[in-house]
């Protein structure tokens, strides 16, 4: 605990002593006589059993207005670890084709890309961007908007923003949680919904799939054409976690690509410098302690 | 003389023989032999002529003097002389062989008397020849024989004699080289054991003479120990030098032993300085020459066991176990004053930090987590001391500080989590959700939200959402110092506060990394499904049937035998039950005897057979201490310390505050939860009683019939009756709670229910107490007993009874008790519609909860009750509001129904249950076999119970006593076991009665603290002063950390002096009057621990996933 610091807790406490008597004289003196008032008989049982009628009245006006004043000052942590929280659930659900990356500036912006491996839309990566309401978890659901405008039912051509809020009617704290958008969002790409379209052309091209399949095909072609040929661009954000793709280059992917094959998944890797050993000498499933049949015998 | 060899031969080394012709060498040494064989010989009382006399005359000096030039050139030419062709002897040593020039030399060392100077003579001799030469020697019996005939006349050599000191410092001096010789050629080894045959002194002389030398202080003994650990290491790989160590000598008794010797010399009080001492530091015990010493020696046993073999640290262990730790540390932990016990636990403290070796500190820890002494588990002693108010109690702290600090699985199983496991403590909804992260970090935002009104925090909060929300994640720090510029300087503090904050966050990261990284050799996860309850039980009975024949005479064994044996059962029953309510009556009472009252009986896995005479009195040892206790306190803190009132306090505080709070809260309203799983609890212990009654039905089976239908009714009768002083003491309770008073007695008889619980609950795996077992032996074998107990109408546990056997005067205070109780009982009968129908009300989640008077509430009642029994395939008749006739009812569906009726219909298909948390965790238990039996009261262990008591006295505690209590509570909830986690940091429902959590406990210290800010009015402004000041200075002294980069010890806090010049803008120390000091500083602590659980809270929903893979599948194999 970073408290420590505050009072001196071990070597010097004889000076901290002399502090003490300089400051409480004969004060010093009582509690230094046996009855001990710290402990004393009278003292613990009276104050919370008094305490439980006399400060009813004042208290729960009191606690409302300063629980604002709290929630105000953690606010931000609050709001940033449950977006934390968000993240490492993201990254549990190991969304395949998607991966997400908080801003630099913003943990209420994420920066995404999307990797459709099949379907109509094989072969697009579409990169996005997704915004948290900053009264997260408590607002609206996050918008999810891409780079450039997908040919998609869904999608906005001008704008590009995907439409979520379909799916997440109201966002729910503690049901809804952002993996879940991002699931949606690739969801979109293999099973198309024309209802209510943001994009009706192509909710219309694909309607009449029968008929203008190759027109249809041939619209979101060009789109994931037109999204994949601008992969390289510099990010429309000017962020340092944004995502930017660059064409191959062995001397810096070629590492990377072989630590990623051998990376060991152990704790090792995480803390380094931490190295603290438990001990057990239970056997898996028991609850004795010494329970492992390794156990030198003790006499 | 001597010192002149030694010179000369270095002096003479550096005279270089290369390019000398080994010829003349060879001749020299040749002339120089003869020389010296002619004064030899000429002594020599076999060649000289006048063999008649013994004793010849004393060797002139110039012969003397001439024998040793002569023999210091040889030795300088054998040294000196290069090995021959393929390994053969040089010329030189060829003839140092065949002439025996070292054994002549020897003996003529003993013709002159063999005085300490010849010994050093020799010794030195021999030590130049090992250090120097450059062949072989040791492989040549020629040279080893007269070496170690020295070796051995040395080996008394410490017993005194003027040159004793420094003959010694020799004789090891050459051990080590002998010792470091044969680990770099094992193969000299096998000549060593048969020179040491030939002369028939003990096998391995080296070995046996370095023993002695063990325990001794300063270089010679440091030298002596490492020769030992080099024959250690050695005996890894040669097994015979292992099995002679541990079957030939003594060193593994000697080094035991001797810890015994080293620490009865060690001060038995220590002088302790201040106040605020807890424990041993560096700076401590480096002034206390005895502690150094006994830290080496056990340093010594660490590296023995380490390097040793496996043959050679069991014995080492066992003998420390057997030799030190139980003869002399667990006597020494029970001294009879306080200031004895202190220093022996500081000892312990020290001890084990000082351990290194997982396998000592193995034996350690099993003799601190199983060992019983006086009939009485050490570590239910060591627990219990943490309440006492003296600095014992700190010390206490200390050590388990140590212990938790440990990271052993063990520990924590034995200390917590075996009481966790059960997960009675737990909801059903909680349960369901152990391993569910808090993704809003709502249990931070309820434990910032305890923050007193006035803290400075509070007001300044002037920062709106936006201006944090873009943060700069490389920096720790949200704004710059420029940004605060234009702040006042209470939002410069809030700024303060702030970046306090993120320091904690990053302290709970690192500690909950580390903490998740050593448990990662762990055998389970812990998160409510594994390792499971059931298995516990197994584990345990095994365990106990182990343990059976051992201690038959304590606990009959009524699993294996068809009739139990008739012997001895009131002294039995007296120990066994001693925890119910013996000593309640008893009018002094301390803390760490209630404890022991209930724990002695508790623990199931004792490793050592107890010992027969189960007395029923206290320990001598415990009344020793009570009684300097008690004159030591005059008697001025008694009773209220005992904490089985302030966790009836905490119930009260923690209701109380729902009321209030409830605004806030989107949950149900929770004040009246506890009453409903009361009842629960209750109805489940129907289940339990039934569960009894049939395992006695089945014991008596082997007895005639009509027993055994006595039996029954008898047991039906009481199940009956205890049911009813159940319920009684629940509405009691709920009537005192509504009326804010306490009656005194009130609490007396709760404790005594709750006691008998935790009783119920620390025996539970033993399988004789199922009180019934009890109860079936006490009809039959002791009639009078048992119509006493009729007419007592005593509980189902019986544990009245048992008192009665205990001492006259305590059984006294029972009868009373129950009488009066019994009264009670009867006149309060009538509320108990009441109370039900409060329940069955509280299953409707959106009533407030009122007073409710029995004619309002009545109707309902009776109409959930109907529909209750017509869920259970009963079809309920009138019933009138007889409780009698009702508790008959549902004994009845108990007992009829047993077999189809489950019991989680209630929580399943009865309309009435729509609330998931009405019908708790319980219901599954009931149907599963014994479980409820063991678990179903819960109880969260000894340990949680004492530290939440010491937390609750925050306000009164001295300064050190809060700093470790916080600090043992933030590293437990810093260990990555959800199990551990959900219940200290779970602040989002309440928990079942009898359940404390931490949170309550910090409810009801903030209405403390509030309360005193009321009576004080200048305490708030106190507060935010010392508040500001110690953050300013932590900041200032954090700054200084920095700057000096220095990795000292960051908990010792720097001299002020030394910070002036960093610290000037820290604001003064302000001026506290002296009886607040303690107050003010708990107050601010306590506001800083709210933010160190926050922030653990918060880390903890952020720890990445794949660790948490990790742990619950440790033997996952891992990719390369």
């Amino acid at each position: 605990m970073n408290l420590n610091p505050f009072w001196s807790m071990s070597t010097n406490t004889g000076r901290k002593r002399s502090d003490g008597e300089e400051q409480s004289g004969a004060q010093q003196q009582q509690r230094a006589s046996p009855a001990r008032p710290s402990f004393g008989k009278k003292q613990l049982p009276s104050i919370p059993k008094n305490a439980v009628p006399i400060t009813k009245p004042a208290s729960p006006a009191a606690t409302a207005q300063l629980a604002n004043g709290t929630h105000a000052s953690y606010g931000p942590f609050y709001l940033e670890y449950s977006l934390l929280a968000e993240f490492t659930l993201v990254i549990k659900q190991k969304l395949p084709g998607i991966y997400v990356q908080p801003s630099y500036k913003s943990a209420l912006m994420w920066f995404g890309v999307i990797f459709i491996r099949h379907g109509l839309y094989q072969d697009g990566v579409f990169k996005f961007t997704v915004y948290i309401p900053d009264n997260y978890p408590d607002g609206e659901c996050p918008r999810v908007v891409f780079d450039i405008p997908v040919f998609h039912p869904l999608v906005d051509p001008v704008s590009g923003e995907l439409d979520v809020r379909r799916a997440f009617t109201k966002w729910r704290r503690n049901h809804n949680h952002i993996w879940q958008v991002l699931m949606y969002a690739r969801t979109v790409f293999y099973k198309i919904n024309t209802m209510e379209p943001l994009n009706p052309e192509a909710a219309v091209l694909f309607f009449r799939y029968d008929k203008d399949v190759q027109l249809f095909k041939s619209k979101v072609v060009d789109s994931v054409k037109l999204c994949n040929s601008h992969l390289f661009d510099q990010p429309k954000m000017d962020d340092p976690y944004a995502i930017s793709f660059s064409s191959w280059n062995p001397a810096i992917h070629d590492e990377a690509k072989e630590r990623m094959f051998t990376h060991k998944r152990r704790p090792e890797d995480h803390q380094k410098g931490l190295q603290v050993s438990g001990l057990s000498w239970v056997k898996p499933g028991s609850t004795q302690p010494f329970s492992k049949d390794d156990n030198p015998p003790l006499s | 003389m001597m010192a002149s060899v030694v010179a000369k031969g270095n002096r003479k080394k550096s005279l270089s023989l290369k390019g000398v012709d080994p010829e003349t060498c060879m001749i020299v040494f040749r002339n120089h032999w003869a020389q010296v064989v002619k004064i030899l010989e000429k002594h020599d009382p076999v060649h000289s002529r006048s063999g008649v006399y013994l004793r010849l005359g004393p060797v002139p000096g110039d012969e003397a003097s001439a024998v040793q030039n002569y023999v210091e050139h040889m030795l300088f030419l054998l040294m000196e002389e290069e090995p021959g062709q393929g390994g053969a002897m040089g010329a030189i040593l060829e003839f140092v062989v065949v002439e025996g020039v070292m054994e002549r030399l020897f003996l003529w060392s003993l013709r002159r008397h063999f005085t300490d100077d010849m010994k050093l003579e020799q010794l030195r001799m021999y030590q130049m020849l090992l250090s120097q030469a450059r062949q072989p020697l040791l492989h040549h019996k020629p040279v080893l024989r007269p070496l170690m005939m020295l070796l051995s006349s040395c080996a008394g050599a410490g017993s005194g004699g003027r040159g004793g000191g420094s003959v010694e410092a020799e004789l090891v001096l050459l051990l080590n080289q002998l010792c470091g010789a044969l680990a770099k050629d094992p193969s000299v080894l096998e000549l060593f054991f048969h020179t040491s045959e030939d002369q028939g002194a003990a096998n391995f002389l080296l070995f046996s003479l370095l023993i002695p030398f063990t325990h001794q202080e300063g270089s010679v003994g440091q030298q002596a120990r490492d020769a030992l650990l080099l024959i250690m290491q050695l005996s890894t790989y040669n097994p015979r030098v292992a099995t002679h160590i541990t079957d030939n000598t003594y060193f593994c008794p000697v080094l035991a032993t001797g810890l015994s010797g080293l620490y009865s010399s060690l001060p038995a009080k220590l002088q302790v300085y201040s106040e605020d001492w807890h424990c041993l530091e560096r700076a401590d015990w480096i002034q206390v020459p005895a502690l150094v010493q006994f830290l080496n020696s056990l340093q010594f046993c660490c590296s023995v066991i380490k390097v040793g073999h496996p043959s050679i640290r069991g014995q080492l262990l066992g003998y420390i176990y057997n030799g030190f730790l139980v003869p002399v540390l667990a006597p020494a932990l029970h001294k009879c004053t306080l200031e004895e016990v202190m220093t022996t636990t500081a000892y312990l403290d020290l001890f084990l930090r000082s351990v290194s070796e997982p396998a000592l500190l193995q034996t350690f820890l099993s003799f601190i987590l199983l060992h019983t002494h006086d009939n009485v588990q050490l570590l239910d002693t060591l627990v219990s001391r943490v309440n006492t108010p003296f600095q014992l109690g700190t010390v206490s702290l200390a050590l388990f500080r140590t212990l938790i600090g440990l990271f052993c699985e063990d520990v924590m199983l034995q200390l917590i989590l075996r009481y966790l496991i059960p997960c009675t403590h737990l909801c059903v909804r909680e349960r369901r959700s152990l391993k569910d992260r808090d993704a809003y970090s709502s249990s931070a935002v309820k434990f910032l939200f305890l923050t007193p009104s006035w803290c400075p925090l509070r007001l300044g909060a002037v920062h709106t959402h936006t201006q944090h929300i873009h943060w700069a994640m490389g920096n720790n720090v949200p704004m710059s110092e420029g940004d605060s510029v234009g702040y006042s300087r209470i939002c410069r503090t809030d700024l303060l506060m702030n970046v306090n904050y993120l320091q904690y966050l990053w302290d709970a990261r690192v500690g909950i990394a580390a903490s998740l990284q050593a448990c990662l050799v762990w055998s389970g996860p812990y998160d409510g499904e594994k390792p499971a309850a059931r298995e516990e039980e197994d584990g345990e009975e095994e365990r106990e049937q182990e343990l059976e024949e051992e201690k038959t005479d304590q606990t009959f064994n009524w699993t294996s035998s068809p009739s139990p044996p008739l012997t001895s059962p009131p002294v039995t029953m007296g120990n066994q039950h001693r925890g119910g309510d013996g000593g309640r009556g008893s009018v002094v009472e301390l803390e760490w005897d209630d404890s022991y009252e209930w724990d002695d009986s508790a623990l199931p896995s004792s490793s050592l057979p107890l010992t027969p005479p189960v007395h029923i009195e206290t320990p001598q040892h415990i009344q020793e201490m009570r009684r300097s206790a008690i004159m030591l306190i005059q008697g001025s803190y008694v009773e209220e310390s005992d904490f089985q009132d302030d966790v009836l306090v905490y119930n009260l505080i923690a209701q109380k505050d729902e009321v209030e709070y409830k605004p806030d809260r989107r949950t149900t309203p929770q004040t009246r939860k506890p009453v409903v799983s009361q009842t629960t609890s209750l109805v489940h212990r129907y289940g339990t009683l039934r569960r009894e009654k049939e395992r006695v039905v089945v014991e008596e089976g082997v007895r005639e019939e009509e027993g055994v239908r006595e039996e029954e009714r008898v047991i039906v009768e009481e199940g009956e009756e205890g049911v009813r002083e159940e319920e009684g003491v629940i509405v009691e309770e709920e009537l005192r709670e509504e009326e804010g008073v306490i009656v005194e007695e009130g609490v007396r008889e709760e404790e005594g229910v709750r006691e008998e619980e935790g009783v119920r609950e620390e025996k539970r795996s033993q399988p004789q107490l199922l009180s019934n077992g009890l109860s079936c032996e006490d009809h039959t074998v002791n009639e009078e007993v048992d119509d006493d107990r009729k007419r007592k109408s005593s509980g189902p546990h019986l544990d009245h009874n048992c008192n009665r056997t205990v001492t006259t005067t305590v059984n006294q205070t029972n009868d009373l008790t129950t009488a009066d109780h019994q009264e009670r009982t009867t006149s309060e009968n009538h509320t108990h519609p009441v109370e039900k129908q409060q329940d069955c009300n509280k299953t409707d989640a959106d009533h407030p909860v009122s007073p409710v008077t029995t004619s309002a509430v009545d109707d309902s009642f009776l109409s959930q009750y109907r529909e209750l029994m017509r869920s259970l395939g009963v079809e309920p008749d009138d019933v009138t509001d007889d409780i009698t006739e009702f508790r008959k009812r549902v004994l009845a569906l108990a007992q009829g129904g047993e077999e189809e009726v489950d019991f989680s219909v209630f929580s399943t298909d009865s309309p009435e249950s729509k609330d998931a948390d009405l019908e708790p965790e319980n219901s599954p238990e009931l149907t599963s076999n014994s479980q409820d039996r063991k678990h179903g009261i819960p109880f969260t262990g000894p340990f949680i119970s004492v530290l939440l008591s010491r937390l609750e006295n925050l306000l009164e505690n001295p300064i050190p006593v809060n700093l470790l209590v916080t600090g043992i509570l933030s590293q437990l909830a810093k260990y990555p076991q959800p199990l551990l986690r959900a219940f200290l940091l779970n602040t989002h429902t309440d928990p079942p009665p009898n359940v404390h959590t931490l949170y309550q406990v910090l409810v009801s210290v903030r209405v403390q603290i509030e309360q005193y800010a009321t009576d004080q009015t200048e305490f708030p402004a106190t507060v935010r002063e010392a508040w500001r000041y110690l953050l300013a200075r932590d900041q200032a002294l954090k700054l200084r950390e920095l700057l000096e980069d220095s990795h000292s010890d960051n908990r010792k806090s720097v001299l002020p002096n030394g910070t002036q010049h960093i610290t000037q803008n820290v604001p003064p120390c302000p001026n506290i009057p002296p009886q607040a000091r303690n107050r003010v500083f708990a107050t601010v602590l306590y506001a800083e621990f709210l933010k160190e659980l926050a922030a653990i809270a918060q880390e903890h929903s952020i720890v990445p996933d794949s660790f948490i893979e990790e742990i619950n599948t440790p033997d996952s194999p891992i990719e390369e």
